[in-house]
């Protein structure tokens, strides 16, 4: 097991629900066909239906916002919501959040049940993660896609992350 | 309010786990994302999968371009991230402190900006 799977168990999987239901009904019918001499089709619908989940973060310096005007800032958030509306039409957005200043940021630690808590981002950054979108895509050429729609991704850089599907216990 | 969670994990930090600690986490990280559910808290939590598997995309002009690999190559990462309903920053840390991750990795708090409510 990777190290990053090893640190990936955070998530929270409330899609393995579904998801279990999803492969229960598929071995169901595996079974269900079983010994029928039917000809199993594929009707796995992990096959055909799965979509992956892919994390889109938005990096982007700042300062950006102070050499626009109002006009094009309150643009850019409007353009920004339609994007989110639009994944949402398309059953692609799980969340999108834009996130506070960084120097709003508390940094936490424990170390042999020490507990330290800073002030400030993880990291000094000039470039800082500004938001993100968690996203459904069939694939990562489809999720870069989604990205490259990101009106943000004109003025600062999107890093697009497979989500990593945490095995259950 | 809504805060972020961001975990940032330095590989070296899990070199010497045991397989038991390994599961340990694994179940308290579980339990934990039960129980903030159960209490409202929780709108979403999901780990990352390595950053040697991301893409960086940026447009400037009309031109896209697409590079293989994270945003900035880093010791630590970021490695998941959980959003989650708070009162107050405090209860966030609060939160973010009592996370068993908290003993891997180095956890930001911040808090989500509405962009329904910029002036």
């Amino acid at each position: 097991m990777s190290v990053v799977s090893q640190s990936s168990r955070r998530a929270a999987t409330r899609f393995d629900t579904a998801d279990e239901k999803i492969r229960g009904k598929y071995f169901f019918e595996l079974l269900s066909n079983w010994g029928s001499g039917e000809r199993l089709e594929a009707s796995d619908p992990h096959k055909q239906e799965k979509e992956m989940e892919f994390l889109c973060l938005v990096y982007f310096e700042p300062t950006i916002f102070d050499r626009m005007t109002p006009a094009e800032k309150k643009k850019l958030d409007k353009d920004s919501m339609s994007y989110d509306e639009v994944l949402d039409k398309k059953g692609q957005l799980i969340a999108a959040r834009a996130l506070d200043s960084a120097a709003k940021a508390a940094t936490v630690q424990v170390r042999a049940s020490k507990v330290s808590s800073t002030d400030g981002p993880f990291a000094e950054t000039k470039e800082h993660l500004g938001g993100f979108i968690l996203v459904k895509a069939k694939d990562m050429a489809e999720a870069k896609a989604i990205a490259a729609g990101i009106p943000l991704a004109k003025y600062g850089k999107i890093e697009v992350r497979p989500i990593y599907d945490v095995p259950e216990a | 309010m809504e805060f972020a969670l961001l975990f940032y994990i330095d590989d070296a930090d899990f070199a010497d786990i045991t397989p038991e600690a390994d599961r340990k986490l694994q179940d308290d990280c579980r339990d934990e994302d039960a129980d903030l559910e159960r209490q409202g808290k929780l709108v979403a939590a999901r780990a990352l999968r390595p950053t040697s598997e991301a893409v960086t995309v940026r447009i400037r002009g009309s031109k896209v371009s697409r590079t293989d690999g994270p945003f900035a190559e880093t010791k630590e990462h970021l490695g998941g991230i959980v959003i989650l309903r708070a009162d107050s920053m405090e209860e966030a840390i609060l939160l973010a402190e009592q996370s068993a991750l908290a003993k891997y990795a180095k956890v930001e708090v911040r808090p989500a900006y509405d962009i329904r409510s910029a002036p």
